[in-house]
């Protein structure tokens, strides 16, 4: 079900332009704050610009923004997971202690304090992402390599003399690459959030390109007359999240299945 | 124990130590001149020669550090550019017993909830309770915490009109003394504004007390002890509560303790719904204004109060637990 409805929404944020006969730029003030109706099925937002449209559109920005960062995540917590878990020794002592600094930051304080560098922009939220999750792979990535590292073919391969690098990307990656898939299936839902929560604090994704976090500090400020501006992208945020949290638990059932019958 | 004791106090100091660095760091992966791009495009280039010195920038790198942890250590955080030059302790000391009444309610909430939840779930694995309590927990781990904040807001403030949108009341020990006097009402009032922000930041800690009880519950009534209690004649509450519960709740204190963490973390997002005029709002005001020295000490400040909680929630689990051993 996570899947389907992942890939439904993968789908919309695709062909964004096409699933909706409205410009999601295009203002129409006579029609501002319209409930949802039939021509406009989510309603219109304050400049009678169409929701739908918006949050088809919005779900290009959310899923780039959030996959970018896992894939950052992924790439700098798998390369320091597979060297502190192979070379150990103080390769890992260091690795272990920047972690721990890591973890001493909640995680929307550190993105928050990534981005007051930075400078809020798209981008800067990727990489704000990218920081705040890698630890959580290089953890994961640690562990299964030493659970592998002294495994007969690693040995094997190192007497005969290939090299560290090959050995790491060839015959360890291999074998740590089912939980990180995991991982980062789970932590879309959590990239998503914070996308989200960054664009609705406006560090995020800027206006006027029509991020469902924008939409909802927008919405905030016409509860009163338009309750559904502030309904309507936080359905959107949610079952995208919740897409991706199915998703997750189903690919580490999955892979878990995977290990029991080998 | 007490080794075990030192050698996680010795482990933070290099945590608190990587800490300062990176908050220390954060002044310097700003693109460009920070100098010049907090005097914004007008400046000369002797303004910005004059605020890199006050700043301390125009000094090596290492000096910096070692100035910054010096003056942290003393705690002394550097005065704020745009609040017209409050000391940064000052600013944090004014906002943080607003964010700290917060976490504890919230927490209070969430653990007074998630506990009798989690038992109950596990008690009656697969009733009706367990499959909605856990389906609830599903959504609520997919909900932003601002977008519950504002369904709560339409809710109980535009619908319902039960309690306040936005602000603080008096803070709670004084409304206490107040209501020792003979005067609940500033007590009635504080309790109405801290109703819908307790109740946002509250979800996600909820949501992982309740998973975590119920798996931890349903461990314990499967072993044997368990068993063999129920085969004395003892009455199901008393198996539950003080046979199962007991041993359940040492990994639900792990989570408890990491929550506080997370719970720090979304009240900065809370209170910026909510106006509640804590350390997060701070931060937030902080960063759209690049006030740099209150960026860095509310983000020290915060990620020091969350270690001292992991240290002591390693050492209530040591204590708590005999059975664990500690070298």
């Amino acid at each position: 079900m996570g899947g389907g409805l992942a890939v439904l929404i993968g789908l919309i944020a695709v062909f964004a332009p096409w699933v909706t006969p409205y410009d999601p730029f295009q203002m129409a003030m006579a029609q501002r704050l319209e409930p949802p109706s039939i021509p406009h099925p989510l309603g219109t937002d304050m400049f009678g610009r169409d929701l739908w449209a918006r949050m088809a559109l919005g779900a290009r920005y959310s899923l780039v923004v959030a996959f970018l960062g896992v894939a950052i995540a992924s790439v700098i917590g798998v390369s320091v997971g597979l060297l502190a878990g192979y070379y150990g020794g103080w390769v890992d002592t260091i690795v272990s202690r920047v972690v721990d600094v890591f973890l001493a930051f909640p995680v929307i304080l550190l993105a928050l304090a990534l981005i007051a560098a930075l400078g809020p922009s798209p981008i800067n939220a990727m990489i704000a992402i990218g920081l705040v999750y890698w630890t959580t792979y290089a953890r994961v990535v640690r562990v299964s390599v030493l659970a592998v590292r002294h495994e007969e073919y690693v040995l094997a391969a190192h007497a005969v003399g290939v090299p560290d690098a090959r050995i790491l990307i060839r015959h360890l990656l291999p074998n740590v690459l089912a939980p990180v898939i995991v991982l980062a299936t789970l932590g879309m839902g959590g990239a998503i959030v914070i996308e989200s929560t960054l664009s609705f604090l406006g560090l995020g994704v800027q206006p006027p390109a029509p991020s469902w976090g924008w939409s909802l500090a927008l919405g905030m400020r016409y509860m009163r007359q338009a309750p559904h501006l502030a309904v309507v992208p936080g359905v959107a945020i949610m079952l995208t999240v919740l897409a991706f949290n199915l998703l997750g638990d189903g690919v580490r059932d999955l892979t878990d299945a995977r290990g029991r019958t080998r | 124990m007490l080794r075990y004791v030192l050698r996680r106090l010795a482990q933070m100091v290099v945590v608190l130590f990587g800490i300062s660095l990176l908050v220390f760091g954060l002044l310097h992966l700003v693109p460009g001149d920070p100098a010049a791009l907090l005097l914004g495009q007008q400046a000369t280039a002797q303004d910005i020669a004059r605020l890199r010195h006050v700043m301390g920038l125009d000094r090596p790198v290492w000096y910096q550090f070692v100035q910054y942890v010096a003056r942290a250590a003393r705690g002394d955080l550097g005065t704020s550019i745009f609040l017209g030059g409050q000391r940064v302790t000052v600013l944090i000391g004014a906002h943080l017993p607003a964010t700290a009444e917060l976490a504890f309610a919230a927490m209070a909430l969430a653990v007074a909830v998630g506990v009798p939840v989690g038992v109950l779930c596990a008690v009656r694995q697969y009733s009706l309770i367990d499959v909605v309590s856990m389906a609830v927990t599903q959504i609520g781990v997919s909900m932003p915490v601002f977008w519950l904040g504002m369904l709560f807001i339409l809710l109980f403030s535009l619908q319902l009109r039960w309690l306040p949108t936005f602000g603080r009341g008096m803070p709670l020990p004084a409304a206490f003394l107040a209501m020792l006097e003979g005067n609940g009402a500033p007590l009635v009032d504080s309790l109405r504004h801290l109703a819908m922000p307790a109740m946002t930041l509250a979800l996600s800690a909820v949501v992982l007390i309740t998973r975590m009880v119920r798996s931890a519950m349903l461990e314990v009534l499967g072993q044997d002890y368990v068993r063999t209690a129920r085969s004395k004649g003892l009455t199901a509450r008393a198996v539950t509560y003080r046979h199962a519960l007991r041993n359940a709740v040492l990994p639900v204190i792990t989570i408890v303790g990491l929550q506080v963490g997370a719970l720090l973390g979304g009240a900065v997002v809370t209170e910026t719904i909510f106006a509640w005029p804590g350390l997060g709002q701070l931060l937030i005001n902080a960063i759209s204004q690049r006030d740099f020295p209150v960026v860095q000490g509310a983000t020290l400040v915060i990620a020091l109060v969350f270690s001292v909680i992991n240290l002591a929630v390693d050492v209530a689990y040591a204590w708590l637990d005999p059975r664990i051993h500690y070298g």
